[in-house]
């Protein structure tokens, strides 16, 4: 793993001036951004603005037409198959539909993560690093459940916990409380917080949860039009004079 | 209208050629997902199994009951048999198995592919390093490209013993007797090109349902059409193979 | 895992069963095309092999015991037909085994025949050359089935027009009437008897004349007729040999006529046997006939004859 202390005072991530359109749609239009280490970054705007598209230029899951991605030092935009499979190693994506695999265990699809490490990690091990990763997100019992016996918060954190299994420095949360109940909601954003805690990283979040926008954010960036349209924290944003920010507050 | 409609199809084969291509550049290059491979060819061939059986039993039987009056009016009742043996194997068998298989295994692919892209699963295949193309599309088509040939053989099998027992039904034949006619009757030329066929069909099956299910959009309401329009494609192309195969045969001459 | 394990032995069995009957159900096909004996390689050469194909079978006395390898053509006129013979079968062909190319059942496909050879003649071995008879077309066949039609046609019709003469002629009824016949027989040795009696008489006679003669009865003229009585006598004579010798021939012809309907002679053969016996019998009592006949008339004009003439007046 990289040397903490090299990375400590550059930004995490950098995108900048990035196009990028759906034929006649375009989503993100030189849009820059930054994410500094340790720091818990959320990207607010509406449904259809682009912030999905954002974060899957970021993990490399699509290309953007324009501008460059900058992820722990490395140019994304550019790299082959290999080095992007290891980059994300290093960056965990916790996704809206939480995407666990219906025809596996819990179990299964924890270990699923671990798979390019099996030739060096030990049976022993790979126990160890499921435990360890549902007893942090606290569903130690639900190890030899399938998905579709879950509840909705629960598939969250396995979701989470297989994000987590294998230790990125980076999380990108793809809209992590939309379609939760309000106190499901509240359990999961604290669980990002304790995740933070404990394994220091630094994470992307998506999001139109003002409940969870509230408890996360130290930086907010207002995602408008394909443009960064605003950037503060969550009380700058709030007293802003703005109509278009101020919808998102009221 | 129509012209869309052309330009769709022409964009379609398309797709399916790249996606062809992508296959045979990825299928054949480590990583191999092994253990995968194994639960495919266990979903394609053991859970298809009886359904196949069952089929090529009733196959069997139905083409000897309904040849047997005409056989009769020829005076050929000794060659029924061997005439039902020849078109068992060389057509009726391997095409109602592909058939059977574009149905069972095309939607199970299409609509497996088709709700794991639209729930993201695929990608977060991607994003945890594992090839979600080697993964999930190799396997299947490798896996229905080595069982419906196997599915095939025992289809065979149990649908000349249908016909063994339709035979029966009408005039007596013992089993000695009846392996011995079809035996006599059959040729390597029966039976090879049959199985060539089949792992054609096979590959055909799995490449439609991969592509249709891969490339599904529009959520659950996707879901339901790639699963559907993969098995009318395969159905389809089955036949289009089927077709070839028979003209190709006839060209190098294997009778 | 356990159901992980589970399920792949049940692939495992699915796949080895499917295996399994692949490899048996291609075993069964080879076997009945000998591929898995172990065979030997002969060939024959044929002016016409008839559409004969690589694959078709080789029986011997009518059993399958290999397959033709290979058909090309070595020269203008000649066809080489390579086939293989199990190993089993080679010890009963011998090198003076025939080739011959035919079909199975009417409509079959081509097959080759061996037939075996002498006992006595070594056995074939791998690459040997045997001999070959040039295929019986079917067209052939039909051509040479059509002209024995012809000639059975001609052949009954013949038969019926002589089935009708033999009907319409009584006489020849009357001589197949056993009875009829053996009455004609019998008369005819009557009438030889008579003849020879008349002979007999005439002997007498002739000495008695002959007797008056040297008593120096007569005149001049009178033994100037002499060479001519001596003339008809000689004749006499003759004709009766002739009659004899015909009488033994038609005897001999008749016991072998019923030697024939005895030994039961196939029809045709009886019937044409029948036509000469039918014939030599005709001939026979044409030959009695004429022969009796010509002796009544020599016998008549022996009786009409001068020096003869009066011995008879004298007697009745």
């Amino acid at each position: 793993m990289s040397d903490d202390n090299t990375q400590i005072k550059e930004d995490a991530i950098v995108v900048s001036h990035v196009h990028k359109s759906f034929g006649e749609n375009v989503v993100l239009r030189d849009f820059s951004l930054s994410l500094k280490e340790g720091e818990n970054l959320v990207v607010l705007g509406k449904s259809g603005s682009g912030k999905s598209v954002l974060i899957k230029c970021i993990i490399g899951l699509m290309q953007p037409d324009k501008g460059s991605i900058c992820v722990l030092g490395d140019e994304i935009t550019t790299m082959e198959q290999t080095k992007l499979d290891e980059m994300r190693v290093r960056v965990g994506f916790l996704f809206q539909s939480n995407a666990l695999y219906d025809s596996m265990t819990v179990r299964e699809n924890l270990e699923f993560p671990l798979r390019r490490h099996w030739a060096k990690t030990s049976r022993e091990e790979v126990d160890r690093l499921v435990m360890e990763v549902l007893e942090h997100v606290g569903l130690a019992e639900a190890i030899d459940m399938m998905p579709e016996e879950l509840s909705g918060g629960m598939r969250k954190r396995i979701a989470l916990a297989r994000t987590l299994i294998l230790k990125p420095k980076i999380i990108l949360y793809d809209e992590p409380t939309t379609g939760l109940d309000p106190i499901t909601g509240k359990g999961i954003s604290q669980l990002m917080l304790n995740v933070q805690a404990k394994y220091n990283t630094s994470s992307i979040i998506i999001s139109h949860d003002m409940n969870c926008v509230k408890m996360t954010a130290n930086r907010i960036v207002m995602l408008i039009d394909g443009k960064c349209y605003a950037t503060g924290t969550y009380d700058e944003l709030m007293k802003s004079g703005d109509k278009r920010i101020k919808d998102f507050f009221d | 209208m129509n012209k869309s409609l052309f330009k769709t199809f022409l964009h379609e084969t398309g797709e399916i050629s790249y996606f062809t291509a992508r296959f045979f550049r990825e299928g054949f290059r480590p990583r191999y997902e092994f253990a995968e491979l194994f639960n495919q060819c266990f979903a394609i061939g053991n859970k298809t199994l009886g359904l196949v059986g069952i089929t090529g039993f009733i196959m069997g039987l139905v083409i000897t009951i309904q040849s047997h009056p005409s056989m009769q009016a020829f005076g050929a009742e000794s060659w029924l048999p061997a005439v039902v043996s020849v078109s068992l194997v060389r057509e009726i068998v391997p095409v109602i198995t592909a058939l059977i298989c574009a149905g069972k295994i095309g939607s199970s692919i299409g609509a497996e592919l088709g709700s794991m892209k639209v729930t993201e699963q695929i990608d977060a295949m991607e994003v945890s390093g594992t090839n979600p193309f080697k993964y999930l599309v190799v396997t299947r088509v490798f896996a229905s490209m080595l069982m419906i040939p196997l599915l095939v053989i025992i289809a065979d099998a149990v649908g000349l013993w249908g016909a063994y027992i339709g035979v029966n039904m009408k005039t007596e034949v013992s089993f000695d007797l009846y392996t011995n006619q079809i035996f006599q009757k059959l040729t390597f030329g029966d039976v090879i090109p049959s199985i060539i066929k089949s792992f054609f069909f096979g590959f055909a099956i799995g490449i439609i349902g991969c592509y249709k299910g891969y490339y599904t959009r529009n959520g659950t309401q996707g879901v339901g059409r790639a699963a559907n329009s993969a098995v009318v494609a395969a159905t389809f192309v089955v036949f289009i193979i089927d077709l070839i195969a028979a003209q190709i045969a006839d060209i190098i001459d294997i009778t | 895992m356990k159901d992980q394990k589970l399920n792949k032995a049940r692939l495992g069995a699915f796949v080895l069963i499917a295996t399994l009957i692949l490899v048996l159900g291609l075993y069964y096909i080879g076997s009945q095309k000998n591929i898995f004996h172990r065979t030997i390689g002969v060939m024959a050469d044929f002016s016409d092999i008839g559409g004969l194909m690589p694959g078709n079978n080789v029986r011997f006395n009518g059993i399958n015991v290999g397959t033709v390898s290979k058909v090309y053509p070595i020269s203008d006129a000649l066809i080489r037909v390579e086939f293989t013979v199990d190993e089993n079968t080679v010890q009963f062909i011998g090198q003076d085994a025939t080739v011959s190319i035919g079909t199975d059942g009417l409509l079959g496909n081509k097959l080759v025949n061996i037939s075996p050879g002498t006992t006595n003649s070594s056995r074939i071995k791998d690459g040997d050359i045997l001999t070959s008879l040039n295929p019986v077309e079917m067209e052939d066949a039909l051509r040479t089935l059509n002209m024995t039609n012809e000639n059975i046609l001609e052949i009954t019709k013949h038969l019926r027009h002589v089935m009708e003469e033999f009907d319409q002629s009584n006489s020849l009824w009357a001589i197949l009437n056993d009875s009829t016949l053996s009455e004609d027989v019998k008369s005819a040795v009557v009438s030889f008897k008579l003849t020879s009696e008349n002979s007999a008489i005439l002997t007498g006679d002739i000495a008695s004349i002959t007797g008056n003669l040297r008593r120096g009865q007569g005149t001049v003229g009178a033994l100037l007729t002499d060479t001519l009585i001596f003339d008809q006598l000689s004749q006499t004579i003759v004709n009766i040999q002739a009659v004899s010798d015909t009488l033994a021939i038609m005897s001999g012809d008749f016991r072998n006529l019923t030697n024939d309907i005895r030994n039961g002679k196939g029809a045709v053969g009886t019937l044409i046997s029948d036509t000469t016996f039918v014939h030599h019998l005709n001939q026979s009592m044409v030959n009695i006939d004429s022969a009796s006949h010509n002796f009544n008339e020599n016998m008549i004009a022996l009786k009409s004859s001068w020096p003869f003439k009066k011995y008879f007046k004298r007697k009745k």
